[in-house]
């Protein structure tokens, strides 16, 4: 498994160089979660269609001004879907009890940890369609800017979630287990230059975990 | 003629996939194929008849996306499609001809929810969706029901009880496990069939997720543990994308080839599942027909599981029973236990387990408590920070029964014993739940005197046993220890039992063993040295308190000596480094308790508070050392010096040492500053934020009541009532859950104008707190311990 320190760190607030303290909690929290994660993902490509602000595909239609712009130029796209597992959710809870601390920093490393698991997925994908001389959008997920929360539904039956990689929803469509993620990934034609990191788009500025330019 | 005529005496052909030939058919995507039993049941009617003209005995309804969650926006209910698609099964039955015997199972999948508490589904809820379509399927005319692709063994626990519970139909479950052998949410195929086994489903096996090929080295786990016929569907090979199309690469000559070695080993129920086709089917009944796969031999197992781990008492190496969480002479155990407390009882649990132990037993017998509620309540949450079996001792058989309706697993239950009325109550639960029973050997008449009685005791036991279809190995006796100062033939006749349990009636046995040494000084030489005899003697297990010392010496040190311990590797790992340690450096200068705390080191931070009890006052030594600390963590925090992981460091630390300075004060009462009441809100489930401001206000010694995560406002507004809380925080990460805090908050002003609100959470600004009424928005941990200082201590 991957992890990135610096997303770690940026998520726990921790701003210019760590101590040794904190760089061996983490070092801790990245060996637990090694052992306990079971990283899995499900796929499928689907055919889209995008007219001014709507969306079309066989498994939901969206009115969604903010992804219909991200997704202008794409004809399919690839429904994405990624979990660290149950196993995670069991460790975070345990320590809760335990050591807050530790908690803290196995809740930050898996956070980056499944960040980097979509993101290589990712690009094995890009290398993939460049072979097909087709290029791949950033991840849009449901709950982002405009577009509704309540999709995680679609998503999630239309790749089997639940009996593929054990990944459903609550009835708020919040993702259990916890440290997964579901995303809309654009297929185009020609390589589109995007924002240059992931927070970029993101109406909410105020946010504590936003990324610097 | 019946199906339970046929299984696990000739080999029975299950028919292959359906979500392809649906497809074939027309269905399209994102169509749920439960559907097309009544909107196209000559469709489904012609892929049954495909599959019964392949050689399939036994056909699987199209059911496997039935229930309420699945089914919500389709217009039917899981019983209208669960009825239409027996009924398609049936027909196609009766259209079909052929002379090979012939049967219906319907079929049960997964939910498509997480239960509880890694997702939001109760297990009664997901117990009540499978009853649904069991109900209409029996009445349809099903001949058998067949759980399958399940991967979580709490849903499937919920779903074998619905189907036993509610039909005498033979219930056949099977799971899904990926490469390494788990299932989804954590499990092995031992604690799968354990679980089933407890259950007394008729046959069990695995399916999907793999291709016949990968899932050989899981069926020889199973054929291992299982004394039960096996069934086998596995998919067409592992799947792979090819132009957007997922494909199976395994094609039916070589599907019938590697089912024919996996039949040959043990497999009485052979079909397909994903990638699968009546080509597959027919290639595997014309090789497959005729073989008579090896008998399932009774594996003679005492084998409890949690929903992940096995504890098998009768493997070779005694097993230790933690025995710590039970409220006998613990005053703190016995008050968190009447307030609901739970957190310090986890904490005894997963200390426990640290220490080595391979059960915990758990006891919330006191007499003033709902005991059934606290138990149930006990072992859910054990279970959420645990993967260690459990052990629910109760005398109380209706608090037995709801612990063990809910614990995710096969339990060991404690205890039964001769007294007719002790068995009547408790054999029917094990039937029911499974679980191996602890077994005391006392009556009506009470302890007999000598082994010869207690012997005849266990006897009785087993004979009453059968009667409900125990085996000697469904059981561990305790033959019972007596102090040897009330008698002092008390131990040998205790391990005279343990030797005879164990050479003419062949069970597994256990004790308590500290009972040895009531009533006599230096108790804990007694304990190991009987622990050590008991072990020699054969002893299966014990129920012991690890942190006791000398215990853990004399178990490692019997396990190395009665080769127990192979290579001596246990021994050696721990205590390789006994001898080794440096005492610590003559003259070094000790940390002091401000240090350790504002360092973050706990256990340095416990022995410094210790040191400096000796020469302080608890009172006096918190305002002295720890207020301070915890002010300069705070301040440096506020000040961007020292950051959040740091922070909560900080407050570990003052914990461990706030824990030695109240163990000094008897009762901590007069302590708390004040009754705060902390929850996520309703649908939302990230709790992280709530958890470490709770940990922050425990430190600056506020009460602080926590509701959890998803809490309703009502539940909110009760609790706030209940403990007079004047002040209620409340937090919300996903912008989705931020209305469920605005009712929250309103409800409170309505109901509790007295209590003020406090909210946090990423997505949070304080112009939306002001807007929804709330008094204070707090942007992190140190905020909301401000705020509660301005509520209950204005300076």
């Amino acid at each position: 498994m991957r992890f990135a320190r610096n997303e770690a760190l940026r998520y726990l607030g921790v701003k210019g160089e760590a101590d040794d303290a904190v760089l061996t909690l983490l070092s801790r929290a990245e060996a637990a979660l090694e052992s306990a994660a079971s990283p899995r993902h499900a796929l499928l490509r689907i055919p889209l269609s995008v007219e001014s602000e709507h969306i079309q595909t066989p498994f939901f239609t969206a009115d969604s001004p903010a992804l219909a712009k991200h997704l202008a130029e794409a004809k399919e796209a690839y429904l994405f879907a990624a979990t660290l597992g149950a196993e995670v959710d069991r460790l975070m809870n345990r320590y809760t009890k335990l050591d807050m601390a530790f908690a803290l920093a196995l809740q930050a490393c898996a956070a980056s940890a499944l960040e980097c698991y979509a993101d290589d997925i990712s690009s094995e994908l890009s290398r993939a369609l460049a072979a097909e001389g087709l290029f791949l959008l950033p991840r849009f997920s449901p709950g982002y800017s405009g577009f509704s929360i309540e999709y995680q539904t679609d998503f999630l039956a239309a790749l089997s979630a639940d009996r593929r990689i054990g990944l459903s929803e609550t009835a708020s469509h919040m993702l259990t287990p916890l440290k997964s993620i579901t995303a809309l990934i654009g297929i185009t034609p020609k390589q589109q230059l995007c924002s240059t990191h992931k927070c970029a788009s993101c109406p909410n500025t105020g946010c504590a975990y936003r990324k610097e330019p | 003629m019946n199906i339970r005529d046929y299984i696990g005496k000739q080999l029975l052909f299950f028919d292959g996939g359906m979500g392809t030939m649906l497809q074939n058919a027309g269905l399209r995507p994102g169509e749920l194929p439960d559907v097309w039993n009544v909107e196209h049941p000559e469709a489904v009617e012609k892929i049954h008849s495909t599959y019964l003209l392949s050689g399939t005995n036994i056909l699987t309804t199209n059911t496997f996306g039935c229930t309420k969650h699945k089914l919500e926006k389709s217009g039917y209910t899981p019983a209208q499609l669960a009825e239409a698609a027996v009924k398609n099964a049936r027909r196609a039955i009766l259209n079909t001809p052929g002379d090979s015997p012939r049967f219906v199972a319907l079929g049960l999948g997964p939910t498509g929810k997480l239960l509880k508490p890694l997702g939001d589904l109760p297990f009664e809820e997901a117990y009540d969706m499978y009853r649904e379509t069991v109900e209409a399927g029996v009445k349809a005319g099903a001949d058998l029901i067949l759980i399958e692709t399940m991967s979580d063994a709490y849903e499937l626990k919920a779903a074998v009880l619905a189907a036993k519970e509610n039909s005498d139909l033979p219930v056949l479950a099977t799971v899904t496990f990926d490469r390494k052998g788990k299932l989804l949410t954590g499990g092995s195929p031992e604690s799968v069939v354990a679980l089933l086994e407890g259950l007394r489903v008729d046959v069990l096996g695995i399916n999907c997720g793999l291709g016949p090929k990968e899932m050989l080295p899981l069926l020889d786990r199973m054929l291992q543990v299982s004394s039960l016929p096996i069934m086998l569907q596995p998919n067409a090979g592992l799947p792979h994308e090819e132009n957007g199309k997922t494909v199976f690469t395994v094609m039916p000559d070589e599907f019938a080839e590697l089912m024919e070695s996996c039949i040959k080993k043990g497999v009485w129920l052979a079909g397909g599942c994903c990638g699968t086709t009546p080509d597959h089917i027919r290639a595997l009944t014309k090789r497959c027909s005729g073989i008579l796969p090896p008998a399932p031999t009774e594996k003679r197992l005492t084998v409890a599981a949690s929903y992940a781990e096995t504890a098998c008492f009768n493997a070779g190496k005694p097993l230790l029973i933690g025995e710590r969480i039970n409220p006998t002479g613990k005053p703190r155990m016995k008050k968190a236990l009447r307030e609901g407390d739970y957190d310090m009882i986890l904490r005894e649990g997963i200390a426990q387990q640290e220490q080595g132990v391979h059960v915990l037993d758990v006891n919330a017998g006191l007499p003033e408590i709902d005991e059934a509620q606290v138990l149930t309540t006990l072992t859910r949450e054990l279970q959420a920070v645990t993967d260690l079996p459990l052990q629910l001792d109760s005398s109380d058989p209706v608090a037995l029964e709801r612990a063990l309706r809910i614990y995710n697993g096969k339990a060991v239950i404690n205890s039964v014993n001769g007294k007719e009325s002790s068995m009547e109550a408790v054999f029917p639960l094990a039937k029911r739940y499974g679980g191996v029973i602890v077994a005391l050997t006392l009556d009506e008449n009470g302890i007999p005197e000598d082994a010869e009685g207690r012997i005849a005791i266990a006897r009785r036991i087993l004979e009453k046993g059968a009667e409900y279809g125990f085996k000697p190995h469904d059981f561990i006796f305790d033959p019972l220890t007596l102090t040897v100062s009330a008698g002092a033939d008390n131990a040998k006749i205790t391990l005279a039992c343990i030797r005879r349990l164990h050479d003419e009636l062949h069970v597994a046995t256990v004790l308590g063993v500290s009972n040895v040494s009531f009533g006599l000084p230096e108790r804990k030489l007694l304990n190991a040295n009987f622990f050590a005899l008991a072990l020699g003697a054969g002893l299966s297990a014990a129920i012991m308190n690890p942190h006791a010392p000398g215990m853990m010496d004399a178990y490692r040190s019997c396990c190395a000596l009665l080769n127990m311990d192979p290579q001596c590797e246990g021994y050696i790992a721990a205590y390789s480094n006994a001898e080794a340690a440096p005492a610590a450096p003559v003259g070094m200068a000790e940390m002091s308790l401000y240090d350790a705390v504002l360092r973050g080191l706990r256990s340095e931070a416990e022995a410094a508070a210790a040191r400096e009890l000796e020469k302080a006052e608890p009172l006096a030594l918190i305002e002295s050392a720890m207020v301070p600390a915890l002010n300069t963590a705070g301040e440096r925090f506020e000040a961007g010096t020292l950051f959040l992981p740091q922070l909560l460091m900080c407050a570990e630390a003052a914990k461990g040492a706030f824990s030695v300075i109240r163990s000094r004060m008897g009762d901590s009462a007069g302590l708390s500053k004040g009754v705060i009441v902390l929850a996520t809100v309703e649908g939302d489930i990230h709790d992280i934020g709530k958890n470490i401001v709770k940990a922050m206000l425990e430190n600056y010694q506020f009460e602080v009541i926590d509701l959890g995560k998803d809490v309703p406002p009502e539940q909110v507004v009760e609790a706030a009532k209940a403990h007079k809380a004047k002040l209620v925080g409340l937090s919300a990460l996903m912008t989705t859950t931020v209305p469920a805090m605005q009712r929250t908050v309103e409800l409170l002003h309505r109901e509790v104008p007295d209590a003020v609100t406090m909210c946090g959470g990423a997505v949070l600004t304080e112009e939306y707190v002001a807007s929804i009424g709330a008094e204070y928005y707090v942007r992190d941990a140190m905020d909301s311990v401000r705020r509660a200082q301005d509520v209950y201590c204005p300076v």
